[in-house]
């Protein structure tokens, strides 16, 4: 089994959609795939799911009793694919416990997360893609130490990235996993570009802006997904991908895929 | 302290005095014999409580002596716990303390808590003896320590099934026991100090 987190410095650069719409796309190409939010901080993975979950993470981190068995939520019967879920919770009392937890707490939690990864491997899962919150909140770093691939999400639209800057010089460099930044949300002259294709003139713009961010971070850019408004629209009610399959956002998300799978 | 006669007359006085008036000048000695009388007893008291301020201050001395020895030697018994070096309590922590080729072993053995190389080596999907030689690595960085009756590899920082759950909280229990009994014994070497000042 691989693994493929999403992680930003800020919030709301399209982590969760990207998790959730990749998750998707590779549990379409019939590989049984996890989605794990572990953005414990502000999850919303559930409502971009539509379901409300009754056991989450949180408790798995609290009870030694749960497994993984007990949940994840499975998407087989509903979208005819391999794909599986397991949320953060979004009960207050829960999200407060995970920020008042001790050190001991907090070596509980990487123990079962360590023991959700072995169980997913053995339970026949190809990927699990992880969701983060952003900034180096300790359940992330958790995320990010178990993982094969990590996605650095910039919104292509925040020039500020000094703090992002110093998170990977400070943080991505102990990593294991190999590092991407995904541009998100891209404008160019022609926004959205007409079915997904930027003309010559925005390609250049788009391609300069890679090079900047590629010297200035040091990583490379695996790929940079226009803004587009039809995804920001819907906002956070789908996921995007299993409504719209033909839509050149998810066939991005696609491409995404294949270049991170074939980066494995 | 300055000792002085009683009466008011100056050395100068005294010396007019005793030349116009011999007949004051017995009554003069006698005043002044009184006078350094008083004054001898009041240094005797004084010196007397210098002394006994100087046994205060060597039985203080001695009390906290004996409680950095002490401290000192309880300090040098205490079990490795949430503080020590290796403890591994974070993601970062694994990132932080283990380099590259040893995280997935420490990974491993922060699940076991506990494992022999082989144990390790079947979760890693390693050789035994490659594992074998991490965990050695592993415990020169003083994250992990060997058990010695069974030469198992044991990780520093506890956390385990209910049934050890409950081992671990009688042995904090105890360890609280044992730190009040250190705050008993503090507070009676302070008395003891007290006691002596009194
Ligand atoms: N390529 C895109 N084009 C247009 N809108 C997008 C795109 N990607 C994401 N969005 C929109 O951006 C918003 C933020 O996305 P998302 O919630 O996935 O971010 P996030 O990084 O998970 O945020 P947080 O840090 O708060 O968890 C959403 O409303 C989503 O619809
Ligand atoms: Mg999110």
């Amino acid at each position: 089994m691989k693994i493929i987190s999403f992680h930003s410095y800020k919030g709301g650069t399209g982590k969760t959609h990207l998790s959730a719409n990749l998750a998707t796309i590779l549990a379409r190409k019939g590989f049984k795939t996890a989605i794990l939010d572990l953005d414990f901080r502000g999850p919303n993975l559930q409502t971009l799911c539509g379901i409300e979950s009754e056991v989450t993470i949180n408790d798995l981190l609290f009870d030694p009793d749960l497994t993984g068995q007990d949940i994840l939520v499975s998407f087989e019967d509903q979208y005819k694919i391999p794909l599986f879920a397991a949320f953060a919770s979004t009960d207050f009392r829960k999200m407060g416990d995970i920020v008042r937890a001790d050190k001991k707490q907090r070596q509980r939690s990487l123990k079962r997360i360590l023991r959700l990864r072995d169980e997913l491997s053995e339970n026949g899962f190809d990927y699990t893609i992880i969701d983060t919150s952003p900034g180096v909140q300790m359940e992330s770093i958790d995320g990010l130490v178990i993982s094969d691939a990590t996605c650095l999400v910039l919104k292509a639209d925040d020039f500020d990235i000094s703090g992002t800057k110093s998170m990977v010089t400070q943080l991505y460099s102990l990593l294991d996993s190999k590092n991407y930044v995904v541009l998100n949300r891209v404008v160019a002259e022609t926004c959205p570009p007409e079915e997904g294709v930027w003309s010559s003139a925005d390609l250049k713009l788009v391609e300069k802006f890679e090079k900047t961010i590629k010297d200035e971070m040091r990583m490379d850019v695996i790929t940079s997904i226009p803004c587009f408004c039809e995804v920001a629209r819907e906002g956070s009610r789908n996921i995007f991908s299993l409504k719209h399959p033909e839509h050149p956002f998810s066939q991005y998300i696609e491409k995404l895929g294949n270049a991170l799978l074939k980066g494995l | 302290m300055t000792i002085r006669p009683n009466n008011s007359d100056t050395d100068e006085s005294f010396a007019n005095s005793s030349r116009s008036k011999p007949d004051n000048t017995l009554q003069y000695m006698i005043n002044l014999q009184k006078d350094l009388k008083t004054a001898a007893d009041s240094l005797r008291l004084e010196l007397l409580g210098i002394h006994k301020e100087i046994e205060e201050i060597k039985a203080t001395v001695s009390v906290l002596k004996d409680s950095i020895e002490y401290l000192c030697d309880r300090k040098a018994l205490e079990k490795p716990g949430d503080d020590t070096v290796g403890a591994i309590t974070s993601g970062l922590d694994l990132l932080q303390k283990a380099p590259q080729h040893l995280r997935r072993t420490l990974q491993v053995m922060v699940q076991l808590n506990s494992a022999t190389a082989s144990q390790v080596a079947r979760r890693t999907g390693k050789s035994r003896s490659l594992e074998s030689d991490y965990l050695n690595q592993l415990e020169r960085l003083g994250i992990l320590s060997r058990k010695d009756d069974t030469g198992k590899h044991v990780i520093f920082v506890h956390e385990r099934t209910r049934s050890e759950e409950a081992d671990e909280e009688n042995e904090e229990n105890e360890r609280n026991n044992d730190e009040d009994s250190t705050r008993e014994k503090i507070q009676q070497m302070q008395q003891t100090a007290r006691d002596a000042r009194q």
